[in-house]
């Protein structure tokens, strides 16, 4: 029994503990922890990373009115509001004249390094004598246009024009949008485009969630002031996080109070008390307290499935602390807590042990959800399996007695056990066998491992983000060429290669275009070889001003060039150099840290031979394509195999310790079938279903198998021991509809992954309950079993 | 920096061709900006002779102008080669040759401080102008010649002056003076400063991006 001065501990601790966890509770639903961590494959380390990288980070926002004037002015004044914004990274609405200064600033002076992006092929013949000749003539033709306003100044020391290709180049990097009034808006016109980076992840749903508030809040304002119809619209992948948070949450306010009261219910029908219900929720409760706690210091954030599964613990761990209440308060004669304890603590703990064991095999796995749940599962069974046993006792000395009916229940209930007993085995066996016949339908399942499918998004929500998405014709984002590198200039190099064989793919119909890096700066090694080839040609300054003069231009015009020309060529320029400009953000899109390496990024439009761009990139070191969305489901089929392979470790696991504990076959097979028929009859109701099986399916079967062996367990010890069989069952039933009753409300969730959770085990768990007696009276050892062995 | 400066320096040469400017108290300014901006419509033709560093002999082109006020103007150069260049509020695109590909200027801050100069002359707005140049005027309204010099850089460091000739009826002539010693020369000698467009006309012009067929500029 806890003393005093223990009870005071325990108190304080478990306040400190709420109050930790209260300042520190924050519910994610990052998808990352979906995918595996660790060095098994450089590309699932590479995928996770990109899931919160500035590819994930971008938002997009369309805004349209009446008049396109309009959104235009809406959008620039909503831009100037969002660049402002603490959680704003850089905003994209325009080409600004710092744009321009510093293009010029950096550019030029190293126009001869960046006259082409193939030198050796290309030069010679484009600084041929008729090339030359040709290049002035067109020169003298536009200086008669008013564009020559852009190049004019210029034509002196670049002849060539290598500072001009590069604008454009620069420019037109946004070819899906176009510039009116200085804001980039939709080829038609119709709508403004604003593109955003955030600080935080996209998955860091209480900071998009303000960012998205804070938007709607200005955007407000400005229709107010505005009017004429203005609409915002946003593609952004953090509205989808906090869609989805906000769903769960509010999904979890009414599984918490449905749960709450179909417990209370189920409580004060049988156990009569509130004190009652307080003693038997305590050690659950404590479970959960110090599982958030310790996950949260172990892991630092929760997230939102984790968070559920927490929630639904209550049933599981509730399996321990009524066990105990129930047989105390049946015991007859009666007895003390500390003998109820003494007694029924072999099963208890075999029982946890048992639960445990099915949950280790996902701490294991790489997924950081999983591991989680794992965690979450494990402390919190251990911690109410303690509780149950050194705190329960102690306040059960102070719990009233149970109200007549209950002693009636079990009476009902150990009488039908009586019966069911003296049924002829083999009614008994075929009820199992049927069971067991259920395996015919297994290879009907079927499997999804689609991740999107795990969540469901407000419909309206996804048509706008595609929507959005068509306006700007962004490219596909989950498909894409990506490169890395141990430094920047490295990155680039790789870059350069990529673009070259990408371009050749082009043209062979594989692909229809990307958006590279290479638009905007090319490798130090190609920028030299441009060089090279100009020093090989020791006579250009003279041709090109005899080509320019015969086209009339003055002779000598170019002494600006031919002084460049003959000087020392400037170091080549850096995309560290481009990173620290006011162009940075420029570069957000393709290049960022991936981990302590350098991730350039090309985007691929219309890859209609995913294959051909594979063989074409081959023999590049650390170049990947990666089709981001097929990969991850790859993950998972891979993952769920590897699961349902973990059940069968699991479950040999839980035959060891039952083994261990009853050392004769009968007991073991007694305990441990329910479990087992449970997960083939699941499997057969889903194909029956036609509800396709996926990952938490099978977590979810995982977690069934672990509870049916408890209450295999519970049977199988009680029986054996002679006890009042009715007060196991009855306490078992108790747990059984207070798990099925949290799981109950899971099924009922719009969520596909809490459905999924939800519907297997509430279907499960009834099904553990009907088979745990059936099976103890099917193999139990009787008095004929005996007289023909002995 | 030399880069925007030029260019805000060109921009102001295609602009120039309609400036007007200004004294603040100098009623025949006030008459020539009055002309300006109470035009229906101006459709001219228009000469001109750049005579640049780089080249040893002038270099000639033509084409015609519109405007359409408030803020709808269109150049096109059909000699030596064809250009477009069409702005309608702040909205400009270029392009070169008949088959050329349109570049939308909208978003170039120097296409845009070329937008504000031109509605800023054509609407009158005085206060621009003479933030942007000292001006003389010598003669009346039948026979004026008007001489802009920048007060500031950008301007101030490429640009030596902009003068402008007209009388009654629109601008005549345009010269522009560099200080590296280019000199572009533009004259408008069949200008119509009360020219209406009809709605079809605006359409070719502004949304076709192509000139008037028979325009009398062409040549």
């Amino acid at each position: 029994m806890l003393g005093r001065r223990s009870a005071l501990a325990l108190i304080a601790a478990a306040l400190a503990m709420a109050i930790y966890s209260g300042l520190h509770l924050r519910v994610g639903t990052d998808i990352t922890n979906f995918l595996p961590v660790g060095s098994r494959s450089e590309l699932a380390a590479l995928s996770s990373r990109l899931a919160d990288s500035p590819l994930t980070r971008t938002i997009v926002l369309s805004i349209a009115a009446d008049e396109p004037a309009v959104a235009i002015a809406a959008a620039h004044e909503l831009a100037e509001h969002l660049r402002a914004h603490p959680e704003v990274a850089w905003v994209r609405s325009e080409v600004g004249a710092t744009d321009l200064e510093e293009v010029y600033r950096l550019y030029f002076p190293h126009r001869l390094a960046l006259l082409s992006d193939r030198p050796e092929q290309e030069l010679p013949v484009r600084l041929s004598d008729a090339e030359l000749r040709a290049r002035a003539r067109e020169l003298r033709q536009r200086l008669a246009s008013p564009a020559s306003s852009f190049f004019e100044p210029l034509v002196a020391a670049d002849p060539l024009g290598a500072f001009e290709a590069r604008v454009r180049s620069w420019q037109e990097r946004e070819t899906t949008l176009r510039m009116v009034d200085g804001q980039l808006v939709t080829p038609d016109g119709r709508f403004a485009i604003l593109l955003l980076g955030t600080r935080s992840s996209a998955f860091d749903s209480g900071s998009q969630g303000r960012l998205l508030a804070d938007l709607e809040t200005a955007f407000d304002a400005i229709v107010a002031r505005r009017g004429a119809g203005l609409r915002l619209e946003r593609s952004a992948v953090g509205a989808f996080a906090v869609a989805a948070e906000r769903s769960i949450k509010r999904e979890l306010v009414w599984i918490i109070s449905g749960s709450a009261i179909g417990v209370t219910l189920l409580f004060l029908a049988f156990v009569a008390s509130a004190r009652g219900l307080v003693i038997v929720v305590l050690p659950p409760l404590s479970g959960i307290l110090v599982a958030v706690t310790s996950s949260l210091l172990v892991f630092g954030r929760l997230d939102g499935l984790t968070m559920a599964f927490g929630t639904s613990l209550m049933g599981i761990a509730i399996d321990y602390s009524n066990h105990l209440l129930l047989h105390h308060g049946l015991a007859r004669p009666p007895e003390s807590p500390l003998r109820t304890a003494a007694r029924l603590r072999g099963s208890l703990v075999l029982g946890a042990l048992t639960t445990v064991a099915s949950f280790v095999g996902l701490l294991l796995t790489p997924f950081p959800a999983f591991r989680q749940m794992a965690f979450f599962a494990i402390t919190g069974v251990l911690t109410s399996l303690a509780a149950s046993l050194w705190i329960l006792p102690t306040l059960l000395a102070r719990a009233p007695a149970l109200p007549a009916r209950t002693r009636v229940a079990a009476a009902h209930f150990d009488r039908a056990y009586r019966h069911l007993e003296r049924l002829p085995r083999r009614w008994l066996f075929a009820g199992l066998a049927l069971c067991t016949a259920s395996a015919i339908a297994l290879p009907a399942v079927e499997w999804s491992d689609d991740l999107s499918r795990l969540t469901r998004f407000d419909p309206a929500l996804v048509d706008e983000d595609r929507r959005v998405r068509e306006r700007v014709e962004q490219l596909d984002g989950s498909r894409f060429v990506i490169a890395l590198a141990p430094d920047y200039d490295t990155a680039v190099a790789r870059n350069d290669e990529i673009h070259a064989r990408l371009e050749a793919v082009a043209e062979t119909g594989a692909l229809d275009s990307t958006r590279s890096l290479h638009a905007l700066l090319w490798s130090p090694e190609l920028q030299r070889r441009n060089l090279d080839v100009l020093a090989a040609l020791p006579d250009l300054t003279q041709r090109l001003d005899a080509a320019f003069r015969a086209e009339g231009f003055r002779p000598g015009a170019f002494a600006a060039f031919a002084d460049a020309l003959a000087g020392p060529p400037p170091a080549p320029l850096r995309l560290g150099e481009l990173l620290a400009s006011p162009l940075r953000d420029l570069f957000a899109p393709f290049v960022f840290e991936l981990g302590d390496r350098i991730a350039v990024v090309t985007y691929l439009r219309g890859l209609h031979d995913p294959g051909a761009v594979r063989a074409a990139l081959a023999d590049l070191d650390d170049v990947h394509l990666l089709d981001q969305r097929s990969f991850v489901d790859d993950i998972y089929r891979e993952f769920r195999e590897t699961s349902l392979r973990q059940i069968l470790f699991g479950s040999g696991l839980v035959l060891l310790l039952l083994a261990l504990r009853y050392r004769a076959w009968r007991p073991v097979l007694a305990a441990f079938v329910p479990s087992a028929l449970v997960a083939l009859v699941v499997l057969a109701v889903l194909a029956g279903l036609r509800e396709p099986a996926n990952l938490l399916h099978v977590m979810s079967l995982v977690m069934v198998i672990g509870m049916g062996v408890d209450y295999g367990i519970f049977c199988v010890d009680s029986v054996g021991r002679g006890e009042e069989f009715g007060a196991t069952l009855l306490s078992l039933l108790l747990s059984c509809l207070t798990t099925a009753l949290v799981f109950g409300t899971l099924s009922l969730s719009s969520q596909p992954s809490l459905r999924a959770i939800g519907l297997t085990t509430g279907v499960g768990i009834l099904l553990s309950f009907a088979l745990a007696p059936l099976s103890v009276a099917a193999l139990r050892e009787r008095p004929a079993d005996r007289n023909a062995r002995g | 920096m030399r880069f925007v400066a030029a260019c805000c320096l060109s921009f102001v040469l295609t602009t120039a061709g309609f400036a007007s400017a200004v004294r603040a108290d100098d009623p025949a300014l006030d008459a020539v900006l009055a002309r300006m901006a109470s035009t229906a419509g101006v459709e001219t033709a228009f000469e001109e002779r750049k005579e640049l560093s780089l080249l040893s002999e002038p270099l000639d082109s033509h084409g015609v102008l519109y405007f359409v006020p408030p803020d709808r103007f269109a150049r096109f150069t059909l000699h030596p080669g064809f250009t477009s260049l069409v702005v309608e509020g702040r909205s400009v695109h270029l392009r070169e040759g008949r088959d050329g590909e349109d570049t939308d200027l909208s978003g170039n801050p120097v296409a845009r401080l070329f937008t504000e100069h031109f509605v800023a002359l054509w609407s009158g707005d005085r206060a621009k102008l003479e933030h942007l140049y000292a001006a003389q005027l010598q003669g009346d309204l039948t026979d004026w010649e008007l001489r802009l010099v920048p007060r500031r850089a950008p301007l101030a460091g490429v640009l030596d002056a902009i003068t402008l000739r007209g009388d009654r009826e629109a601008v005549r002539e345009m010269i522009v003076q560099e200080r590296d010693g280019d000199r572009t020369v533009t004259r408008f000698p069949e200008a119509n400063g009360d020219r209406v467009f009809s709605a079809a006309e605006i359409e070719r012009i502004f949304t076709q991006r192509t000139p008037l067929r028979g325009a009398s500029a062409g040549r």
